[in-house]
């Protein structure tokens, strides 16, 4: 090696104008990145990135998805900035996912050298002993008349027996145990990155998606059916998980009396679902208590109200029945919704107004007192003419295109009324009529798919196995050699090292010196001349 | 291959889509309340009355609606052939996951006679498109049948 070393700085002189200069800069640049200082720093850094997402509303969070709006309403001069940084789409912004790329690579750029390392410590044989054994923790000698061999198999079997890795050579006996302690480390550290392989892939490969359904309305999981579906870069969005329920029951209960009236205080919505080709079964989805398929989790997150109505149109005919989402608008559950009727004869109708749980009527006009539908009516004024849907643009079932309608007027005025359960409006002229049939409820269903979830998690439990067994096992070598003395007789010496900062176990090696017939107590040595035979 | 389902027909018949093994069968998944379902309901009910003499078979599958109006609807457009219920329908949406889901409203799926999805259009299907594809399902039903043993093993 040593000869090889001069002509070495005279070739890095020659090379170095020819080199291109990035490539020892390319070089510096992956040991920092790859250090473990650097991942560490970066990994603080992702954790105050996260921040502003949980301090600012956040574009496609599928539970309440107007929150930015509003923000923007709110905060009209800070709303744009906050937009052009990102902090609305904190997970998906640029600034953030550099962070999470640099980390990844970091990390994997650390680990697994490392791991290799640890895997070829794992497998290494036990090395050969130092030469001056006496510096050595609990070194002791003695002399026997045994013969050489004789002594180092006896070494050896006992030291096999008390499950240490031994190798036998002519002259001593290198032993080790412990290795479970690079095992660990080991698992530790592949452990991590199958951790940050699991939130990626659970980034990638999941999906949200939220979806209203009215009590007695089922649900097939289909993108179909969704009402907003949000995929990641590779969600198999063909492959989601075959699944139907039908929500059957969505209960609400709201505080009566106590400081805060009108407060929900629980919220069941009982379900009947099948999976698959199985048989059905029965459930109740509550807040936190997510129907769990396969992964693909359904969370409770919203409700309101879905008025029941039957419409006729001109002819007489039915022409819709069933119930219509209305969305809340306050505390108390003051509703807004739309009823289309686009097959309605000889015109197309429309409905449109508010749903009042408990209705009053204020000096501000209808009003809902109480969330509970203890006296619920329905406000509504009616379209006619065009609805806009034959030109077969997708538009919103809560929002009219009133460009081709018509308003029905009565006397002059818009034609409204206010209906309670079984009360019906007739349209002047025989345009048609409308029937409060009745008050059913809907609820809101967040669904998320984050198949990575439990590959992190074993991974987050295997890191903690990792780390405590390598924290624990004390990995330590023990060498017992053999040497002839000046007299006819040999020198047995035995002498150990820990790897740890850890000692090892205190009796291990007398019980070895005892085995093999040396002087039992560790504090009586031998002759203080034999100490070291070698010089 | 598309899994047996069966379901409620808006007519109040139950239907059951073995029976319909051995004919080509579409089936298009719409909602009254679909803009685009509009635009190419005519164009299905035109190529649902010119292949009927061919042996095809059309099939609705209405989702997130109500009865009334969807029959409405099929009023509307003069719609001859029978439709799933919304109620019934998630059976039939299901089915064609193992091969494709419908993933949209509206989606149009043909069938061949040996019950295999041979083709899915997501959005609306005009009526040279639907033509087309009825065509080669109708073909390649007729040139796998004699060697069905082999198709039975090996399925696309």
């Amino acid at each position: 090696m040593t000869d090889l070393a001069p002509p070495q700085p005279e070739q890095q002189l020659n090379q170095r104008p020819s080199k291109p200069i990035s490539w020892g800069w390319f070089r510096w640049t992956w040991r920092t990145l790859t250090s473990m200082r650097t991942a560490v720093i970066l990994l603080v850094l992702l954790a105050l990135a996260a921040i502003p997402g949980s301090l600012f509303p956040q574009r496609n969070v599928a539970s309440d998805p107007a929150a930015v709006q509003q923000y923007a309403v709110r905060h009209p001069d800070l709303a744009p900035w906050l937009d052009r940084i990102g902090f609305f789409d904190v997970y998906a912004s640029p600034w953030f996912a550099a962070i999470y790329v640099l980390l990844l690579v970091s990390m994997t750029g650390c680990v697994l050298p490392r791991s290799l390392r640890l895997w070829r410590a794992v497998r290494s044989a036990p090395p050969s002993a130092p030469r001056n054994l006496a510096r050595l923790e609990d070194h002791q000698a003695w002399d026997t008349d045994r013969a050489p061999a004789e002594v180092l198999a006896a070494a050896a079997r006992y030291l096999r027996r008390k499950r240490f890795r031994v190798v036998v050579t002519d002259s001593e006996v290198r032993a080790e145990r412990g290795y479970l302690r690079e095992v660990g480390n080991l698992t530790f550290h592949l452990s991590l990155l199958v951790l940050l392989v699991g939130i990626a892939v659970g980034k990638l490969v999941g999906f949200e998606g939220r979806v209203a359904i009215a009590e007695g309305g089922t649900f097939a999981n289909d993108r179909s059916q969704y009402d907003v579906f949000t995929p990641s870069a590779w969600t198999d969005v063909d492959g989601l998980v075959p699944l139907s329920f039908r929500l059957d029951k969505f209960d609400v209960k709201y505080q009566v009396r106590g400081p805060n009236p009108g407060q929900p205080s629980q919220f069941s919505a009982r379900i009947t679902y099948q999976s698959g080709s199985g048989a059905q079964q029965r459930t109740t989805v509550r807040p936190n208590e997510p129907l769990d398929v396969d992964e693909t989790k359904f969370f409770l997150t919203g409700n309101g109200y879905a008025p029941r109505v039957t419409v006729r149109d001109g002819r007489g005919k039915v022409v819709f029945t069933g119930p219509v989402l209305f969305l809340p608008l306050d505390a108390n559950n003051s509703s807004e919704g739309v009823v289309k009727v686009p097959d309605a004869q000889p015109t197309q109708l429309a409905f449109e107004g508010l749903f009042l749980p408990t209705a009053d009527v204020g000096p501000q006009g209808p009003y809902s007192m109480f969330p509970d539908a203890l006296d619920p009516q329905l406000f509504l004024t009616a379209w006619t003419g065009d609805l806009g849907l034959e030109d077969g643009v997708p538009q919103s079932v809560f929002a009219l295109d009133r460009d081709g309608l018509t308003q029905v007027q009565a006397d002059g005025k818009p034609f409204a009324q206010a209906l309670e359960v079984g009360e019906t409006m007739t349209l002047p002229d025989g345009q048609g009529s409308l029937t409060f049939d009745g008050v059913s409820r809907f609820a809101n269903f967040q669904i998320a798919y984050d198949p990575g979830k439990e590959i992190t998690l074993t991974a987050a439990i295997a890191i903690l196995i990792g780390l405590t067994t390598s924290l624990i096992i004390r990995r330590r070598r023990i060498w017992v050699r053999i040497s002839p003395t000046q007299s006819s007789g040999f020198l047995v010496e035995t002498a150990g090292h820990s790897l740890t900062r850890r000692l090892p176990p205190s009796a291990e090696i007398s019980k070895l010196v005892t085995a093999l017939g040396g002087p039992t107590s560790p504090a009586a040595p031998a002759d203080p001349a034999d100490k070291d035979p070698h010089t | 291959m598309v899994e047996p389902f069966s379901g409620r027909l808006l007519d109040g018949n139950d239907f059951d889509s073995s029976d319909l093994l051995g004919a080509v069968v579409v089936y298009n998944v719409w909602g009254s309340w679909c803009a685009p379902c509009r635009t190419e309901a005519p164009e299905l009910a035109q190529v649902a009355a010119d292949t009927a003499d061919d042996g095809i078979r059309f099939v609705g599958i209405n989702v997130r609606d109500n009865d009334a109006a969807a029959r409405a609807f099929e009023d509307r457009y003069d719609l001859a052939y029978p439709s799933l219920t919304t109620d019934t329908s998630s059976a039939a949406l299901l089915a064609f996951g193992p091969a494709l889901p419908p993933s949209a409203v509206p989606s149009t799926m043909v069938v061949d006679a040996d019950g295999r999805l041979a083709a899915r259009v997501i959005g609306p299907v005009d009526a040279s498109t639907l033509r087309a594809l009825i065509a080669d399902a109708s073909q390649s039903t007729r040139s796998t049948q004699p060697t069905q043993p082999a198709s039975g093993t090996a399925t696309p």
